[in-house]
């Protein structure tokens, strides 16, 4: 189910000051428009499309761990992949949360799964399939590209042509936590836990079920699913980010995904390399464009 | 006026009090000034904090109401809070850990949320949060709870921001109102722990009402309070150190001017007290002040002049004392020192057991050796005299000299017979003494009269100079022992001593001769019953009286005054002469006193009367007693008045010592029987037949007699018969004023 939902204000003046400033400028980024529809479990999840051209492959962009469509760097490459002519759809994951807006602080409550989470994706790109795009390209941050993996290893739409990977890690977790909420699950399985979770330290506040929905994710299923990927998968890392062992990239390469590290590159490709990895997503969207 | 009397004028310590009252009461005027100046800006400033206080209350009330609205609208707005509604089965945890646990304010007391209906979604609401709410109760509010106030605010939780009509449900939070403002805002004026909302009233008051109904004390503002301390501490300081100024001030003062001119002031009453011993320790120590210590230098150096003039006078007053105590002459006490003395001896002795002795000297013959040898040698033997007379004392006797050749000297509580020895050891050693050295070449002698009396017998002891003068007097006599202690029997004599007529009498006499009377007695010449000659017989005319040689000579010898009264008789007896009141072919006869007789300013004068003698004849009669004291150089006085035609008489025969031997050396020419010897021959007998023996044998030597004391016929015809050759007594005539013939006796009647 899609819904749209009309701009704010805000919006509708800044648009139309976009619409003014067409006659000058070659090349317009394309209009942003909230979209929304309503997940299955009533749900309401938003996100922002922006219409391309259409001989070019729409893109979604997903955010990292927690995170909305207005974190970086999936909220720069967004604008800039609209601006290059690429139809872009930059969704929040909803995390059980009406048009959330808000990234997700680590004591909230979190009831989501990560099997929501790959539901709720699957659903978008249905979204755009339904918008007559017949070549997606996936493009994930972090633990969005974890989720973006997930997806296509499964059975991903048809239109799904590609899957770009960034900072690709999976989510860090502690065993015992994890036996811990494995053994709750039976006994208290509505109790919140406080686990340790990618960067959330002890105080990932979530059920056991839910906790272990993204727990049992580790670098080996991750590596797993590269190599099981249903549609070539291309792997972009940066060469300084701290948030990925050392013999990642290696692990990455040998998996038999395309893999791209950008040098210098921080976790979230701060600074220069906004720009590596604009012009490198740029050139995968280019080549495929061409062909 | 009674006090300005008493007390001015003040002293500089007066005036040193005065000013610290002065500058007491100056501070506590300056105090009270600056005190209510100080107050004044404490209430100003207390206005102006007031008001301040009151605006920032009014700000901060605003400010939490307003910060807690969009706190509200903030928390309203997220996400998390919209999933509560979505999915309350975490309700729980999300208020108590997320919206309480960090998401609000400490002070957040509780926080609801309420579906659109306006249920809560908590079954049993925290913290007297209700438990639903109708549209009434949107907005903010304050609630009372006790002593405690709440800030409620419910807001609108919305599906889409600012879409109104996308109410999902509403976000309640009550909060602490007062621990808000006491923690969201840093008041400077307000005290925020005073903060109270006002009893009664509404139980709700709107936000916007709250900041009239709460009531706050000020906070002590600290710069204003430290500008207030500071001023009050500098103002405190200031007067402290103006009292400690003039305390010190006070102090400079009295020690640089109060106690300096103290003490000049005690110094100066010192002097004026003439306590000489503070007057010696003079003012030596400097003083801090140039005027004061000018005037310090000024009063030393008076102060010193004094002291000179001081020491010079007491030097004066030495030499006064010595001149009016020492004899300058002998160097011994004088009688002004005796007289003290004596006073101090009364003192001493009366009513107590001491014997007094006093001891009177006397140098015999002394002004014939003072006008035999000159002044000179006579001044050197009575420093001689003194000089024996110290020597012979005990040690510590003092030693006086009355005047003249007479010395005296008191022993207190002394033996009598010690006292005699002394005067004896004095005479002995005197005899002993050569005086050849002052040029006198006689023996020279002391007399002595001593007298003694006791402490218990007042009378006797006043008059104990005057009984030692009279043993003196008896010492003095010829042929007594040179020393003489008073008795009763000398008493007599005294008495004319003694009397103050008499004495008046005789020494008026002397200075003016004007009331001495020469009474004439005829001495006759047995043989033709004529008078001879006629004796002059002085006497002194003391107003209808006259007083009588027995009463004349003892004052005159007493006084030592022979010699002038032998030149007053001469003297009259010249003018009587002069005068024509003798008879002629008569003469005179004048007694010379023994000092007389070698006195040579008598002799002198008596030879004055030697233009008489072609006229009178003129006898001399001398004492045997004069004549033997003074042998030789009566013998020659009178020769030469022999030589000059007179004739001189041995008078008194028969009443001394009337040695034969003696008599023979003696250049006479009369002889007088004494009385007692014409009595003699009267009364018959075995002295009778001695005297007319004597008469024989002196008539035989050459000499011519004459009897006294005839008084009748009987005793005229034995001295006729005896040989005598004149006859002097009442028979002939008494003595009187003028020369009278001598009566007519039958028994020249007879013979002729």
């Amino acid at each position: 189910m899609m819904q749209r939902l009309p701009g704010s204000p805000f919006r509708r003046q800044w648009h139309c000051a976009a619409l003014l400033g067409l006659a000058f400028l070659p090349l317009q980024r394309g209009w942003a428009e909230t979209v929304e529809q309503r997940l299955p479990g009533g749900t309401i999840a938003a996100a922002e499309w922006r219409a391309g051209q259409p001989a070019k492959p729409a893109v979604l962009l997903l955010h990292g761990f927690l995170q909305t469509r207005q974190a970086p760097p999936m909220s720069r490459l967004a604008g800039t992949l609209a601006d290059q002519g690429y139809t872009v759809l930059a969704p929040t994951l909803s995390l059980g949360i009406d048009r959330r807006a808000q990234s997700l602080a680590c004591e909230a409550v979190h009831a989501h799964t990560l099997e929501g989470d790959v539901a709720e994706v699957g659903l978008w790109v249905s979204w755009l399939a339904g918008k007559g795009y017949r070549t997606i390209v996936l493009v994930g941050h972090s633990f969005g590209s974890e989720q973006i993996l997930r997806y296509v290893a499964q059975r991903p739409d048809v239109a799904v042509k590609k899957a770009i990977l960034t900072s690709l890690v999976p989510l860090h977790s502690d065993g015992a936590e994890r036996r811990e909420a494995v053994a709750q699950i039976k006994s208290r399985p509505q109790t919140l836990g406080r686990f340790t979770l990618a960067y959330c330290h002890k105080n990932y506040a979530a059920p056991p079920a839910a906790f272990l929905s993204y727990a049992a994710e580790d670098a080996s299923v991750t590596l797993n699913l590269l190599r099981k990927t249903q549609v070539p998968a291309e792997v972009i890392l940066g060469g300084a980010d701290t948030a990925m062992d050392k013999g990642w990239p290696g692990k990455v390469g040998s998996s038999g995904a395309r893999l791209a590290v950008i040098a210098h590159a921080g976790h979230f490709f701060d600074g220069e390399q906004e720009f590596d990895l604009a012009d490198t997503v740029g050139a995968t969207l280019a080549a495929m464009a061409g062909n | 006026m009674r006090f300005r009397l008493r007390f001015w004028p003040f002293t500089i310590k007066a005036y040193a009090l005065g000013f610290i009252i002065l500058m007491s009461l100056s501070f506590w005027f300056l105090n009270a000034v600056m005190q209510d100046r100080l107050d004044a800006i404490r209430a100003e400033a207390q206005a102006q904090n007031m008001k301040a206080a009151q605006d920032e209350l009014d700000q901060a009330v605003a400010r939490v109401a307003s910060g807690i609205k969009q706190l509200a609208e903030s928390l309203a707005s997220q996400d998390e809070t919209r999933q509560q509604l979505a999915n309350p089965a975490y309700y729980g945890y999300w208020r108590d850990n997320r919206a309480l646990g960090g998401l609000l304010p400490n002070f957040t007391n509780a926080v609801e949320i309420y579906d659109r209906q306006g249920k809560a979604l908590a079954p049993q609401p925290i913290n007297n949060m209700p438990a639903a709410i109708g549209p009434e109760g949107i907005g903010r509010f304050v609630g009372r709870e006790g002593n405690r106030a709440y800030l409620y605010i419910f807001q609108p939780v919305r599906a889409v921001a600012n879409v109104p009509a996308s109410v999902q449900g509403y976000l309640g939070i009550k909060i602490d109102f007062l621990g808000a403002l006491k923690e969201e805002y840093g008041f400077g004026y307000v005290n925020a722990d005073s903060i109270q909302l006002e009893g009664g009233g509404q139980s709700r008051l709107p936000a916007e009402q709250v900041a009239r109904h709460l009531t706050f004390q000020l906070k002590a503002n600290p710069e204003s309070a430290a500008l207030l301390e500071f001023l009050s501490q500098s103002r405190q300081n200031i007067i402290f150190i103006l009292i400690v100024l003039s305390i010190a001030f006070f102090f400079i003062l009295h020690s640089l001017l109060a106690a300096p001119l103290r003490s000049l002031s005690l110094h100066i009453d010192t002097l004026r007290a003439g306590r000489s011993t503070l007057l010696q320790e003079g003012f030596s120590h400097s003083l801090p002040v140039a005027e004061l210590e000018k005037v310090r230098m000024s009063l030393n150096d008076y102060q010193n002049q004094l002291e000179n003039m001081h020491r010079s006078l007491n030097e004066k007053n030495d030499e006064l004392w010595l001149l009016a105590h020492r004899d300058p002459l002998t160097g011994i006490f004088n009688r002004r020192c005796f007289e003290d003395d004596w006073e101090q001896v009364l003192a001493v002795a009366s009513g107590h057991r001491l014997i007094v002795s006093f001891i009177l000297f006397d140098c015999d013959q002394f002004k014939a050796i003072n006008d035999s040898y000159g002044h000179q040698a006579g001044d050197q033997v009575l420093q001689a005299i003194a000089r024996i007379l110290q020597d012979a004392l005990r040690h510590g006797d003092r030693l006086y000299r009355l005047g003249g050749d007479e010395f005296a000297t008191i022993f207190l509580d002394t033996d009598p017979a010690l006292a005699a020895q002394a005067a004896q050891r004095c005479i002995e050693q005197t005899g002993r003494h050569d005086f050849s050295g002052t040029g006198v070449k006689e023996p020279v002698r002391i007399s002595v009269g001593l007298a003694h009396a006791s402490g218990n017998d007042p009378d006797s002891l006043a008059i104990l100079p005057k009984q030692a003068d009279v043993a003196m007097y008896h010492a003095k006599r010829p042929g007594r022992h040179k020393l003489a202690i008073f008795d009763d029997g000398m008493t007599n004599d005294a008495g004319i001593l003694f009397s103050t007529r008499a004495n008046n009498a005789v020494f008026e006499a002397m200075a003016s001769g004007e009331s001495i009377e020469m009474h004439y007695q005829p001495v006759v010449n047995l043989v033709t019953g004529e008078v001879d000659y006629y004796e002059a017989l002085v006497r002194i005319r003391d107003g209808q009286e006259l007083i009588m040689p027995s009463s004349i000579f003892p004052i005159i010898e007493a006084r030592r005054l022979e010699a002038e009264f032998d030149l007053a008789i001469i003297e009259r007896i010249a003018q009587d002469l002069a005068q024509g009141r003798i008879p002629p072919d008569t003469g005179v006869s004048l007694n010379v006193s023994g000092p007389g007789v070698i006195n040579p300013a008598i002799i002198q004068r008596v030879m004055a009367l030697g233009r008489f003698l072609d006229r009178y004849r003129l006898v001399v009669e001398v004492t045997e007693t004069a004549l033997i004291t003074q042998l030789h150089q009566a013998s020659a006085n009178l020769n030469r008045l022999r030589q000059d035609g007179f004739k001189i008489a041995l008078d008194d025969f028969g009443s001394g010592y009337s040695s034969l031997g003696y008599l023979a050396s003696m250049p006479v020419d009369i002889i007088k029987f004494d009385i007692s010897m014409i009595r003699h021959l009267d009364a018959g007998g075995r002295q009778g037949v001695i005297v007319e023996n004597l008469a024989a044998m002196v008539v035989k030597a050459g000499y011519h007699l004459v009897a006294e004391g005839i008084e009748t016929g009987e005793t005229l015809k034995k001295v006729a018969r005896q040989g005598f050759a004149r006859g002097q007594g009442y028979l002939f005539g008494r003595p009187g004023r003028t020369c009278e013939p001598a009566a007519k006796v039958s028994f020249f009647d007879t013979t002729l």
